[in-house]
């Protein structure tokens, strides 16, 4: 029984063991489970995470867009000043090919004494320009003479499209152009497709098939020759992850491509593909994109590529620093050449297409003549002004299309005109190498619009912008502000009211006395009022002006455009005014626009990444002075470049161009200034040294003659002042203040603001006798 | 380049003064000469004229140009587009800035849209370049007259 009980008892004991052990494996298989969930729910978490992310920044802004600047665009009519080599540079700046037809937009032909050309369309904030067929014709003085369209009938006016010429970049420096699938010619995508990926429209976003072909060759060759990643993948790769190399990496890139595949179509990823893809690089900008990449390497729209360009820009896919045609153009040629293998292989080109292609150049623009970073000083002043209007990360992400003034052409030439004569006087003067530096404004007279902005020797320099920051004094430049005081008193002042030039000794409040002096340190006794400013002599301006008053001198500055407090000193009188070219430019656009005073402006419009227009930055201007007292100080500047301290501009410039300006140099000549304008163009030159230290440079020998070298290069039409109705022109002895003839020596034809004329007839010694000067009087033009 | 005048007095004038060329000569032993002055800055007159040497590039005014940007300016401010007025306008007088007619044309697309002051200035900005008692100076006038008011 004993036996029998212990053995139940044992039997049972196990059976108890045994099911406590069976519900031990239960429980711990539950036990399992539950921790078996908790990785298959974090990795079902994980996939609907990266669904989010994949949605979210596919659905949203995909890029940030850097802010797009252009160039004015260059308006051909008959009549207008532009030599055909200048177009023919615009023409070559804004990346035409030269052609035997013309037959495409963006190509150019030269027929005879006609240049033929193909324009692209453009997007303008006004209205679209569309594609035209249009020929010039110059004449040889360099003007327009003729314009017609591809029918020969008269053209009035063309509107070319504008340069790009800078960018305001996102943090990352990553540049591209946007452009739609449907912009983008077929053969460029499928020629991608048989490269990169040809099972792309069949797979999922990954292909076993491209993994195994790819591994197979890898293995042949005994290394990585090939990858097995889709386009798909590509795209998770540069849009969505880092570069960083790893298994997880790959894990997460296959669950992208997979989601990706799954939510959107093979069109939107492709087309998002073509936008992304990182394509070389310029400086600092990556260039992203192929229609950026076009414009990169072709200085092209992606729809005037030809075959053997489509196949480099496919080329570049694999790597493009790798096989950056400027450094490797070896590497280059021979990946274009096998990409148009594939092409042909694939049915895309023909064996003829193939082997044409494959015997072309590269076709690239130069290496550095991408002209995103061309104008740095320019961009600056482009910049400061949209920063009134706009947050900066706006500025960086938000794809604006900026429209400015800056001309191409004026540019180049302000650039040249400065490096090359600095570098000329420094070895006239034995100075060292560098020790001058300058800067150039230039505006066209009569709307404000900066045309050019040179703040360094170096046009290229992105730093220290002198033409907007380096606030010199700015000497004789103040002067005309003086005779303009005056003149607007025509009661009391005409230009031949006689200036006493002998010395002068000035009282200020504060005790102090102030003797300025004669550059020449000779006094030249009674002096006609225009001569004294026309020869920029200080003695007798120092005495008009404290006649007139500091105060007043310091209220037609306002007038003209001055914005900075000034104290009423009268060392104000001779130019102790410390102002940047750019201030300078400003108080001269009023006086070459007669009295107009107008808002600068270096931006024309701004429209958003739609092209729609934000905003327009009209022409903004008012009558500061009359017209007939502008045309009286005209008169005195124009005598200036004649007879007076600016005549050897004339060394440079035809002797029959008229234009008009003024000579600045400060105490020992540390500043040289020359400000001065003819019909369309307003140029201010400062040349000085950085650590503000004496030159031997007068405004004359120095800045005037950066400006002649440069307006002896600008198309720019002559001054030719219209006399006001309140104006006469009579002929005076200056000297005298009296009335003269044309007939009598040292008679002067002189502008009046009628009723301020002299009334005294002085005595006329003939030039020639007055009956064969009547005789010549009466056989003259009329 | 200008025409010689033809008219008959002059012709009459230049006959009657060949008789005097005699006594001229007789004249002439006792004058003084000397070069003719540099050249002055040259005025053009207000019908457009020089009075001086014709300068280095030849005059040519864009006539066209400007008149098919005036229709255009026109055609926007019919349409009460005023911006785009302003703009084609603006676009003219970068070729020409002293015709009267586009100070006229911004002058109205301010008016249009309100703005009293701007529309005086460049009224009279056109004033100093209309022909005294044209129609283009007479719709100057007015909105001169009118800015004012709505200042």
């Amino acid at each position: 029984m004993t036996k029998r009980s212990n053995l139940k008892r044992r039997k049972s004991t196990a059976k108890s063991r045994q099911n406590r052990k069976r519900g031990g494996v239960l429980s711990a298989m539950r036990r399992w489970w539950k921790w078996a969930l908790i990785p298959l729910a974090i990795a079902v978490l994980g996939v609907v995470y990266l669904d989010y992310v994949v949605r979210s920044k596919f659905e949203g802004k995909k890029w940030a867009l850097p802010a797009r600047v252009y160039a004015r665009p260059l308006e051909l009519y008959a009549g207008l000043p532009l030599q055909r080599e200048a177009f023919l540079e615009e023409l070559r700046g804004l990346g035409y090919q030269f052609s035997s037809s013309a037959g495409r937009p963006g190509q150019v032909a030269i027929e005879g004494d006609w240049v033929r050309v193909h324009s692209r369309g453009f997007g303008f904030w006004d209205k679209q320009e569309p594609a035209l067929t249009f020929a010039a014709r110059f004449s040889a003085a360099g003007i327009v003479a003729d314009l017609q369209d591809g029918r020969g009938r008269d053209l009035p006016l063309v509107r070319m499209e504008p340069q790009e010429i800078g960018g305001i970049y996102p943090a990352h420096m990553e540049d591209r152009l946007l452009v739609r699938l449907e912009d983008i010619p077929p053969l460029l995508g499928e020629a991608l497709i048989a490269v990169e990926d040809r099972d792309f429209l069949r797979h999922h976003g990954i292909s076993l098939r491209s993994i195994a072909r790819a591994t197979l060759a890898n293995i042949r060759a005994g290394g990585v020759v090939q990858g097995g990643s889709t386009l798909t993948q590509q795209l998770v790769k540069n849009f969505y992850l880092n570069q960083q190399r790893s298994l997880v990496r790959k894990a997460l890139e296959a669950l992208m491509a997979l989601s990706l595949d799954a939510r959107y179509s093979k069109a939107e990823i492709l087309e998002t593909y073509l936008n992304e893809v990182y394509l070389g690089q310029s400086g600092s900008r990556g260039i992203h994109g192929f229609a950026l990449g076009a414009q990169h390497y072709f200085r092209q729209p992606l729809n005037e590529l030809e075959v053997h360009q489509i196949a480099l820009l496919v080329g570049l896919v694999k790597g493009a620093s790798y096989y950056n045609p400027w450094r490797h153009p070896e590497r280059a040629t021979a990946r274009r050449n096998l990409v148009l293998e594939v092409m042909a292989d694939s049915g895309l080109i023909t064996t003829r297409d193939k082997d044409l292609a494959s015997q072309q150049p590269l076709d690239l623009v130069k290496s550095n003549s991408d002209s995103i970073y061309s104008y740095p000083s320019f961009i600056e002043l482009v910049k400061r002004q949209l920063q009134r209007d706009y947050r900066p990360e706006d500025l960086r992400s938000e794809g604006l299309r900026v429209f400015t003034t800056l001309s191409p052409t004026v540019q180049k030439a302000a650039e040249s005109s400065l490096a090359n004569r600095l570098r000329q006087l420094e070895q006239k003067y034995g100075m060292t190498s560098d020790t001058l530096q300058g800067a150039v404004v230039v505006e066209a007279v009569g709307n404000g619009e900066v045309l050019a902005v040179v703040g360094d020797r170096n046009g290229k320099y992105n730093g220290f912008n002198r033409a907007l920051d380096a606030h010199r004094a700015i000497g004789s430049l103040v002067k005309p502000a003086v005779y303009l005081t005056a003149l607007s008193k025509p009661e009391q002042y005409s230009l031949i009211t006689p200036l006493d030039d002998s010395a002068i000794t000035v009282e200020s409040a504060g005790g102090q006395s102030w003797q300025p002096r004669n550059f020449s340190r000779e006094a030249h006794g009674q002096v006609p009022l225009y001569q004294a400013l026309s020869k920029s002599y200080n003695q007798a301006t120092a005495r008009l002006g404290t006649e007139l008053g500091v105060e007043d001198v310091l209220a037609t500055l306002r007038r003209l455009g001055l914005e900075d407090d000034v104290p009423a000193l009268p060392s104000v009188l001779l130019g102790a005014v410390d102002l940047s070219p750019l201030q300078v430019s400003k108080l001269y656009q009023t006086i070459a626009s007669e009295g107009i005073f107008t808002e600068q402006r270096a931006i024309l419009s701004v429209l958003d990444s739609r092209g729609q227009a934000l905003k327009r930055y009209p022409l903004v201007s008012e009558t500061r002075f009359e017209a007939d007292v502008m045309h009286l100080l005209q008169y005195a500047l124009q005598a200036t470049m004649r007879e007076g301290t600016g005549r050897s501009a004339y060394q440079i410039l035809d002797e029959q161009w008229q234009v008009a300006g003024k000579t600045g140099t400060t105490n020992e000549q540390r500043d040289s200034w020359f400000a001065g304008y003819s019909g369309d163009h307003l140029g201010v030159v400062w040349i000085g040294r950085d650590d503000n230290g004496p030159t031997p440079l007068t405004g004359a020998t120095g800045a005037l003659t950066v400006w002649s070298d440069l307006f002896a290069q600008l198309s720019s039409r002559p001054l030719l002042p219209v006399k006001p109705t309140n104006v006469e022109y009579l002929w005076v002895d200056p000297h005298n203040a009296t009335l003269g003839g044309a007939n009598c020596v040292g008679s002067e034809l002189i502008p009046f603001v009628k009723g301020s004329e002299p009334r005294i007839k002085g005595h006329c010694e003939y030039r020639q006798n007055p009956v064969v000067h009547w005789l010549k009087g009466l056989w003259s033009p009329r | 380049m200008k025409k010689l005048n033809r008219n008959p007095g002059t012709v009459f004038m230049r006959g009657a003064a060949l008789g005097l060329i005699s006594s001229a000569l007789v004249l002439a032993g006792c004058a003084t000469y000397t070069p003719a002055p540099a050249p002055a800055p040259a005025p053009e007159s207000e019908t457009g004229s020089a009075s001086r040497p014709a300068p280095a590039i030849p005059k040519q005014e864009p006539e066209r140009a400007v008149d098919r940007l005036l229709e255009e300016s026109r055609s926007q401010l019919a349409a009460r587009d005023w911006q785009a007025a302003i703009a084609s306008a603006e676009r003219g007088l970068r070729i020409n800035r002293r015709e009267a007619e586009l100070y006229l044309l911004i002058a109205e697309a301010y008016r249009g849209l309100g703005n009293g002051d701007r529309s005086v200035q460049f009224a009279r900005q056109g004033l100093r370049h209309a022909a005294e008692g044209s129609r283009t100076a007479k719709a100057l006038h007015n909105l001169v007259a009118a800015g004012e008011v709505l200042r």
